[in-house]
């Protein structure tokens, strides 16, 4: 009896804590006032990402009319200039940003078992399409983008451009034809080439040598040497710039794999020790409301993570309409990265 | 006028040093200005360096180990690295010897015409930063796309072209880079040698040719083996260009792999261990360079200089002219071209029509709200200032070693040199650790940049003085000193007047590899301390050539008007480029 009168209390007692960590975490969400007038009284953001400049300055200025009296700054550099940033802050004992932005999910989570980002909860994280955020709350992807395939209109008839990823990497016709961003380079390339392993099997890699892939510092040089026909086809570039390149009038079409086509994340989190840590707060949770989702989605191309935002990037397919592989920060964190450094070294670069 | 030295009876080492100690009592002054020469360059160079050999003697937790200077010599893709680096930078110094050298006598030496073009073609091609030489031969030599195939391809059918994604490729265009070292150093010293060596031989019965190749070449051979060591050094520390051909050519160099462990996740300790062999190299060439000159001095400066009469090489002047003109269309015209076609597109990969042509990439440079004013001031500041502290100390410290009897000169050359072929990515690790915390807490500022830089390309302006001095006869000094004139006076007097024109390219070599620095500038930099390469490099990671090409035309015609104002200012017989 006293046995189980001591359980029944004992159950009583911790009640509170069953009632879920993230259940207590959302109670003590401040409001996004509360949070502004902190803000405020820091009197500045740092803004650093892989954003392209003139995205970042548009969500930006919009922050700042919502947001008056935060003077806001930003530092575009692709995810590796950006670690590399990062990094050396790090080592200076420095933080230069409030909320950085990345594409690495491995980056993401050091920095998360390193201490060196701190939790955010959302109110509204449920919203949010699963895989796109850390479930202890320390990042979350800000925007994602399709890792379309792309072919060069001037080199290739639309009836010519392939539209399978296994044809594209067993076929010999394509030997010599394909440029790619060095999938160790950062979280978008992994994702590409783990949607082609996941489409053809990973022997593939055994001979990849002898595909002659042109490999680029970054999707943006890859989409470059498609447009310049340097190589006629890309397996992956970044979507936002695939959609900018075309609609600047570039020779480039999109392709949709018959396989499905792989999504990048562009991963947010504000540091643990940052300068303005509120307004870097407000800034990303300002970012992930659906008025700051729909505006990412206008002013970067992206889709929106949050799953009532049906906005598409330049009338293109709403994602819900895409054959699309959203892989988990986790899988990308396991098998993209095992299978980036599989790949440097079947072609000799590891 | 060769020095000839006689041979003194050995003193014991106590007369020695109490000599030493009344010549330093005597002149206070230049021990207390020689004392502080030293102090600061030891600093500069030996605290940062310290810093990364203790980084790389511990693990990530702060253990003391060897681990990671084993792992560098063991592990497979560090090996095939440093291999990779050796053969390449082979390959640049023996293909910039036979570039430069014929080009250099050529201006120096002989009637061919155009001189004072090609050595100001020359000075183009060493402004260009090698990453950008290397963007415009991916532009003119890619495989596929590239121009000159394209060209090739739709003109004589050539199905397949060469491609500048190889390790061949990579020689050229750091070669590319690279030559004008020599040429520079060759060309100068050709320039400041007493012509009447040449004449002597033409009248003992020796042809022009032999006459002036017999004599030149071997009094000017500390000049050549210097930039050729120098050219191997700069080969094995790029990191530009090998970035950007070596991932699309599936090779490491030594430095992209040190690059590669900057990040996912960053090795620093291994990193700062695998600048090693690069150190390693450094000090291998100074013992040849030490080994090559020998105890030969080689005074051809004399008090009455005398205008070499050129050399009359019939119709070899027209075969050099032309394979000059080779040479810069290569290194200069066809990079250029390529650049300044693409600065001029609204984007990239669209064709040259009108409707594509802006000059919007341009008129950037004048946008507030982008960081390029900012970058282009920076870069101004940083360049000029490096330049004008590296050629002060390089002119004291010089004097101590090449003037003095005092011990420990060779120690000091190395130190002055070893940083000369260092990565400057592993180097800057050092200076963030080293200057991340009060009292010098400069990390985050521009302050920061002028220490490193000065640190990073002090053996620049170390070398082209010292090779000055090394020409110029101890006669008019000791001429001085006997007349009464203090240390301080003869130098300022006699030498610097004499070393003018050397420090004049002194200071523009500096300037010039100062505004075109990558490696360490893209660790140090932060908001606000940005450089013109670093908003280069920037547009390109950000895939914006056309911007990216005009900030490189606007930061090569910047290095190109310094230098011509440079040319006013001292005269042009002054200039030795």
């Amino acid at each position: 009896m006293r046995h189980r009168l001591g359980t029944l209390l004992l159950g009583i007692l911790t009640l509170p804590i069953g009632l879920t960590h993230e259940a207590l975490a959302q109670a003590t969400v401040p409001t996004m006032d509360e949070l502004y007038q902190a803000a405020k009284a820091e009197g500045a953001v740092d803004f650093g990402g892989a954003v392209k400049e003139d995205a970042a300055q548009e969500l930006l200025q919009a922050f700042s009319k919502k947001y008056p009296g935060i003077k806001v700054s930003y530092t575009r550099r692709s995810t590796e200039p950006m670690v590399q940033l990062i990094e050396a802050d790090r080592l200076a004992n420095k933080v230069s940003f409030d909320l950085i932005n990345l594409t690495e999910p491995a980056d993401m989570v050091r920095y998360k078992t390193e201490g060196f980002v701190q939790p955010v909860p959302l109110p509204d994280r449920d919203v949010l399409l699963p895989g796109t955020y850390d479930p202890d709350n320390y990042y979350y992807a800000l925007g994602i983008t399709p890792m379309y395939g792309i072919y060069n209109t001037a080199s290739l008839k639309k009836a010519e451009a392939p539209t399978s990823l296994k044809a594209l990497v067993s076929d010999p016709k394509w030997i010599g034809k394909v440029a790619i961003s060095r999938p160790s380079r950062g979280g978008t390339g992994a994702a590409a080439l783990l949607n082609v392993v996941d489409a053809v099997g990973v022997d593939f890699l055994k001979n990849v040598k002898e595909r002659d892939i042109l490999l680029t510092r970054g999707n943006e040089a890859a989409v470059s040497s498609v447009i310049s026909g340097e190589r006629p086809v890309s397996w992956g570039v970044s979507g936002y710039r695939a959609l900018e390149a075309k609609a600047a009038g570039s020779p480039i079409e999109l392709i949709y794999w018959d396989e499905g086509t792989a999504i990048a994340q562009f991963m947010g989190a504000v540091p643990t020790k940052a300068n303005h840590p509120n307004a870097g707060k407000l800034l990303l949770r300002w970012l992930m409301t659906k008025e700051g989702q729909e505006l990412h989605v206008k002013a970067a191309d992206f889709y929106s993570p949050r799953k009532d935002v049906e906005l598409a990037p330049r009338n293109e397919p709403p994602l819900s309409k895409l054959k699309i592989n959203l892989f988990g920060n986790d899988r990308l964190l396991k098998t993209g990265q095992e299978l980036s450094s599989e790949f440097d070294k079947a072609v000799g670069l590891k | 006028m060769t020095g000839v030295t006689f041979p003194t009876k050995a003193r014991p080492l106590h007369l020695r040093a109490l000599a030493i100690f009344e010549d330093l009592r005597q002149e206070w002054l230049r021990t207390i200005i020689m004392v502080a020469a030293v102090g600061i360059v030891g600093w500069l160079v030996l605290y940062p360096l310290a810093i990364l050999f203790n980084l790389g003697l511990h693990s990530r937790t702060g253990a003391f180990t060897f681990d990671n200077y084993i792992t560098v010599f063991s592990e497979p893709g560090l090996v095939s690295a440093l291999v990779n680096s050796i053969v390449i930078s082979a390959g640049t110094t023996v293909a910039s010897l036979l570039i430069a050298l014929p080009m250099a006598w050529a201006v120096s030496r002989t009637t061919m015409p155009g001189k004072q073009f090609i050595r100001l073609a020359v000075l183009i091609a060493f402004v260009m930063p090698n990453f950008i030489t290397a963007i415009a031969w991916i532009l003119l030599a890619g495989p596929n796309a590239g121009l000159l195939n394209v060209f090739m391809r739709e003109v004589f059918g050539v199905a397949k072209g060469w491609s500048v994604f190889s390790r061949g490729g990579l020689i050229l265009v750091l070669t590319f880079s690279f030559y004008p070292l020599i040429f520079f150093a060759s060309a100068a010293a050709l320039d400041n040698m007493d012509p009447s060596y040449e004449e002597a031989a033409q009248m003992a019965g020796a042809s022009a040719w032999r006459g002036s190749l017999g004599i030149s070449l071997p009094l000017v051979m500390p000049a050549i083996v210097s930039s050729s060591i120098f050219v191997f050094l700069e080969a094995m520390g790029a990191f530009g260009a090998p970035a950007a051909i070596g991932n699309a050519a599936y090779f490491h160099t030594l430095t992209t792999k040190i690059y590669e462990l900057f990040s996912y996740p960053p090795r620093f300790e291994l990193a700062a261990a695998a600048a090693t062999p690069i150190i390693a190299f450094t000090v291998l060439g100074l013992m040849l360079q030490r080994y090559a000159t020998g105890r030969r001095r080689f005074n051809v400066i004399s008090a009455k200089p005398k205008v070499a009469r050129a050399v009359d090489i019939g119709i070899g002047r027209w075969i050099l002219f032309a394979f000059s003109m080779l040479v810069i269309f290569a290194s200069v015209a066809l990079p250029l071209f390529v650049l300044v076609r693409t600065s001029l597109l609204s984007r990239w990969g669209l064709p040259f029509t009108w409707q594509n042509l802006t000059f919007k990439n341009y008129a950037a440079l004048f946008d507030t709200s982008t960081i390029l004013p900012r970058a282009v001031g920076n870069s101004l500041m940083v360049s000029a200032g490096t330049a004008s502290i590296c050629v002060v100390l390089a002119l004291v410290i010089v004097w101590l070693i090449e003037r003095t009897k005092l011990p420990g000169r060779a120690l000091l050359t190395f130190i002055c040199t070893v940083t000369f072929a260092f990565p400057g990515i592993a180097l800057a690790v050092g200076f963030v650790l080293g200057y991340r915390e009060p009292p010098l807490a400069l990390y985050g500022t521009i302050w920061l940049f002028f220490i490193a830089f000065t640190a990073h390309r002090f053996p620049f302006a170390f070398q082209f003085v010292r090779n000055g001095v090394k020409q110029l006869s101890t006669e008019l000094e000791e001429a001085g000193r006997m007349s009464g004139a203090s240390w301080t006076r003869t130098l300022v007097d006699i030498s610097v007047p004499l070393l003018k024109s050397g420090m004049m390219a002194a200071w523009m070599m500096v300037f010039a590899v100062t505004l075109r620095e990558l490696s360490m500038a893209v660790l140090l930099n932060v908001r606000g301390t940005e450089t013109m390469p670093i908003a280069i490099f920037n547009f390109v990671d950000n895939g914006t050539f056309e911007s990216a090409a005009a900030v490189s035309v606007v930061l090569i015609a910047m290095s190109i008007l310094s230098v011509a104002i440079l040319r006013r200012i001292a005269g042009k017989a002054q200039m030795e480029v």
